[in-house]
């Protein structure tokens, strides 16, 4: 993957105006990768992960559960997430998965074969 | 507004984010994601809301478990909240690290008119909603006109 490579966003839909990008953590195994993105509240069901044309992308809204409340003091919580990742040939596109758990999206980029590591045994006589 | 916050770190958090946004701006796309201006707050961020009846502090706690998160008001009427969090892993190369790790601790001067005996909290997709009541006898009353 990934250098992360930040590109910009070529339309945005209104109402995501007010989204903004999860905090991530990029972990290299030796056949995979590992992304972390921090988005608390939001729920498993409304996240949208795609990865196209080189690109993976992560959009999700925060459920508000108190919207009939009057907010007093502090308003730092996002109305929702997205972000987007340059994904290089290194990764097995077709073996992309994602877990959510806690708040905290999980993806898991497999490498291919080809670009993995390679343990070496050293034999002693 | 009745409930104070007390974070001794906002101020500095405050004056990073200006700088992170300046920086932004000379370096372009460098350093901003994609998708969006702005990054999400530090883990712990705030919003407290109110009714007729209480409070609810929401307070972002992703990737904390229910047990590494404690609760207690003092004898000051102060609402504390104290967590931790633990990294996945330690043994890897990471390519980019912007979540923060550790101990996070918050308090919360409450108001006079909250019940200290009704304060719950829920742990819910990694946001921790603390529900604070407030007295009946001062809560705010609507009077039928007969």
């Amino acid at each position: 993957m990934t250098k992360s490579k930040e590109t910009t966003t070529k339309t945005q839909p209104s109402d995501r105006a007010n989204y903004v990008s999860p905090r991530v953590d990029i972990l290299e195994l030796y056949t995979e990768f590992h992304l972390f993105a921090d988005m608390p509240g939001v729920q498993k069901h409304t996240v949208e992960l795609t990865c196209a044309n080189g690109e993976l992308s992560i959009s999700a809204p925060v459920a508000f559960i108190h919207n009939s409340k009057r907010v007093v003091l502090g308003n730092s919580l996002p109305e929702g997430y997205r972000r987007l990742f340059t994904v290089d040939d290194t990764v097995e596109i077709e073996k992309i998965a994602a877990e959510m758990n806690n708040g905290v999206l999980k993806v898991t980029l497999p490498k291919k074969e080809s670009a993995q590591s390679r343990r070496i045994a050293i034999s002693v006589n | 507004m009745l409930i104070k916050w007390n974070d001794p770190w906002t101020a500095l958090q405050s004056e990073m984010h200006s700088l992170r946004d300046e920086m932004q701006q000379v370096f372009g796309g460098l350093l901003s994601s994609s998708g969006s201006r702005r990054h999400a707050d530090d883990i712990s961020a705030v919003r407290i809301l109110e009714d007729q009846t209480g409070y609810i502090i929401e307070m972002a706690m992703p990737g904390i478990a229910k047990d590494a998160i404690d609760l207690e008001v003092d004898t000051d009427n102060q609402l504390i909240i104290k967590a931790h969090r633990k990294r996945e892993s330690e043994d890897v190369i990471l390519h980019r690290h912007e979540r923060a790790f550790g101990d996070i601790c918050h308090g919360f001067d409450l108001p006079n008119d909250v019940d200290r005996e009704q304060i719950d909290a829920e742990l819910r997709d990694g946001l921790l909603h603390v529900s604070v009541s407030k007295r009946p006898e001062l809560q705010h009353r609507s009077i039928e006109v007969n």
